[in-house]
């Protein structure tokens, strides 16, 4: 860890929704630190809290009454973003941390100009000139990759393609040159071709601004490429947390390794069935008792029905899993074997 | 654009020649006829006025006559009232059904859009309760009802406004108040709801991230996007107001358009039905025309090609 403050710490943040039928709580406790210019994916599946996680670092989540930050906080540059009024957030998302979503279909005002939209973000952030704006508009659609921008930043959203839509949301996100990036599965609605294209852009621009991303997937391949830190969600908590390479080669968690195990083999032609995660996540309107994964997990113990499990430190550099396998008691209870290392679990 | 235009005129034609002919037959399906005679009449006279009119010939004949006639302009004359012809009466009925029509429409939408507006932004508060009551008032009260009501309150107990008639400015209040309560409400009713939808869009929270303030967002990129669907409701409801709203003429007795065509039928006074539904539909069929160019201003995905 380097001695300077991090960009963004995440510090047992907790967010609930409340609906008819009583309080969701979709995150429940998730930290996490992001240094200057370093990209954290947060993995899982769907309705595991990562959007919800990610949306609450721009607090782009729905307002209190019906979505409410319970506890934990969410330090940006010293400032705690919980804390903030809605000015002051204003400033922030207008200048320093920027998002882009996942349906770049939906994500574009469909009665306004791609540039006017990007321009309109450029004046927020402290540029005056409307000429200037539109220079640096025209500049950012080149950068993601668009070609004859000048053309281009007159027309509509529809004009454009999926995949040239995703661009133009990256070159609104990235004109104002953000400390951080946000993006929420920029690439689940683009066909595989173009999910390359736009994540090597990705790439390409934070090496040239050193920009910090959280990248939020439920594709491994794409953390894979991408990702400096990996945080792997399960029902609104972090069950395995630490560095891309450590998590790829020592995953620890049974959760990571399921999902390790469910992608489909590179080489299809021995036509070994899937291995799916049996079950379906627990309902966060009720959380489990204990471990939310107890109850899919071909490991679980009496312990994991009862007691959540404090973070173990495994092999790798600030790699921690939480998960009661990893305790002492539980190695002199059971032997179990990592399907990912083919090591017992030590 | 120019091919669309001529398109449209010509399907436009075609409609109106098919309305033209159903009206023709139907209209005179219904029994009666426009000589409602003292019984003790000669039967000469009947026949003599029967020549006149060409009522005597094959129900055929009567048809082309007439069809040429309207090729030529020619809506020809009321059957029931000497000297008055259609085009007349269109003339003199349309000016006091349009005001109170145009009036009720721009009043109408003016409040109702506001309150949409205002409603959707304070969702689940008690500005939207209050605004979705007045709403379900507005489409379940009917408006003879409404009427008559502030009829009894302006008109006869405080006095403010003339209960009916047509012979000044006084006299345009209520019927214009009628004719816009509905409007209120319809308007409001939309916009609250296309709103709280647009209000989920994505790109809502696109202008959000991109540190909009509340009032920006809503001016620069939900306004526009709500207003879409009301669009389409713009064509009848201006078709509505050139052709009459009867019921409130019929309440406030304005010599209206709307009140002229009732009578038309009643009496079955048949040039002067067949010409006010050629009327009728004419506007109409303008009024979506216009609609559809409308479209494509305000939403440019729609933007007519060719």
């Amino acid at each position: 860890m380097s001695s300077e403050k991090p960009l963004l710490t995440v510090k047992n943040l907790a967010f609930s929704f409340q609906t008819y039928a009583g309080e969701v709580q979709a995150v429940r406790g998730v930290s996490f630190q992001l240094e200057k210019g370093e990209t954290l994916g947060i993995v899982g599946e769907s309705g595991c809290g990562k959007s919800v996680t990610a949306k609450s670092i721009v607090r782009l989540n729905p307002e209190e009454p019906s979505g409410k930050v319970k506890h934990g906080e969410i330090l940006f540059d010293g400032k705690n973003i919980v804390e903030l009024t809605e000015k002051e957030m204003q400033k922030i998302r207008a200048r320093e941390i920027r998002m882009i979503f996942q349906d770049p279909m939906t994500s574009l005002n469909p009665t306004m100009t791609v540039g006017k939209q990007i321009e309109e973000g450029i004046l927020k952030s402290g540029v005056t000139s409307k000429d200037e704006a539109k220079k640096i508009a025209i500049e950012a659609l080149e950068m993601a990759g668009i070609p004859s921008p000048e053309e281009r930043y007159r027309q509509f959203p529809h004009e454009f393609s999926g995949g040239m839509r995703q661009r133009a949301m990256i070159a609104l996100a990235m004109a104002v040159n953000p400390k951080l990036l946000i993006a929420d599965e920029p690439t689940t609605a683009l066909d595989v071709t173009t999910q390359a294209q736009i994540l090597n852009l990705i790439k390409k621009i934070q090496k040239q601004y050193d920009t910090a991303i959280v990248m939020i997937t439920h594709d491994l391949g794409v953390v894979s490429n991408i990702a400096d830190k990996i945080a792997v969600m399960y029902a609104g908590k972090v069950v395995e947390y630490g560095e891309a390479e450590d998590i790829f080669e020592y995953a620890s968690h049974p959760y990571t390794w399921g999902i390790m195990q469910s992608i489909p083999p590179e080489d299809i032609s021995n036509k070994e069935p899937l291995k799916p995660i049996l079950g379906t996540p627990p309902d966060l309107l009720n959380p489990p008792k204990g471990c939310a994964f107890a109850a899919r997990c071909p490991y679980a113990m009496k312990v994991c029905r009862c007691y959540d499990a404090p973070g173990f430190g495994v092999e790798g550099n600030e790699h921690k899993v939480w998960c009661w396998l990893y305790d002492e008691r539980a190695k002199q209870m059971q032997a179990t074997v990592n399907p990912i290392t083919g090591q017992e679990v030590r | 654009m120019g091919k669309y235009v001529l398109k449209r005129f010509g399907s436009m034609l075609i409609t109106l020649f098919l309305i033209a002919t159903v009206t023709f037959f139907l209209m005179h399906l219904i029994p009666g006829d426009p000589f409602a005679l003292p019984r003790d009449t000669p039967e000469i006279v009947r026949e003599n006025l029967e020549e006149k009119y060409g009522l005597d010939k094959p129900l055929f004949e009567q048809y082309t006559i007439y069809m040429k006639n309207l090729l030529h302009g020619d809506f020809g004359s009321s059957m029931k009232y000497k000297g008055q012809t259609v085009v007349g009466k269109v003339t003199t009925g349309m000016p006091p059904s349009a005001l109170v029509g145009f009036g009720g429409v721009i009043i109408g939408s003016i409040i109702g859009l506001v309150l949409g507006c205002i409603a959707a932004l304070n969702n689940k508060g008690k500005v939207d309760y209050l605004v979705i009551i007045l709403a379900i008032l507005g489409v379940s009260i009917p408006s003879f009802v409404f009427g008559s009501l502030i009829q009894k309150i302006f008109g006869v107990d405080l006095k403010l406004f003339p209960i009916q008639g047509w012979k000044g400015v006084s006299y345009v209040v209520l019927p214009m108040m009628t004719a816009a309560f509905t409007n209120i409400a319809f308007y409001a009713r939309m916009l609250r709801t296309s709103m709280l939808d647009v209000m989920k869009q994505d790109y809502t929270y696109t202008a959000k991230s991109k540190g909009l303030t509340k009032t920006e967002i809503v001016k620069r990129h939900m306004l526009r996007n709500s207003l879409l669907p009301l669009v389409t409701s713009f064509g009848p409801m201006c078709a509505g107001v050139l052709t009459g709203n009867f019921v409130v003429e019929k309440i406030f007795n304005i010599p209206g358009i709307g009140q002229a065509m009732i009578s038309a039928i009643q009496s079955s006074d048949y040039t002067m039905i067949m010409g006010l539904t050629v009327i009728f539909s004419f506007i109409s069929a303008i009024m979506y025309f216009v609609v559809d160019i409308l479209y494509g201003v305000v939403d440019p995905r729609i933007r007519i090609a060719g």
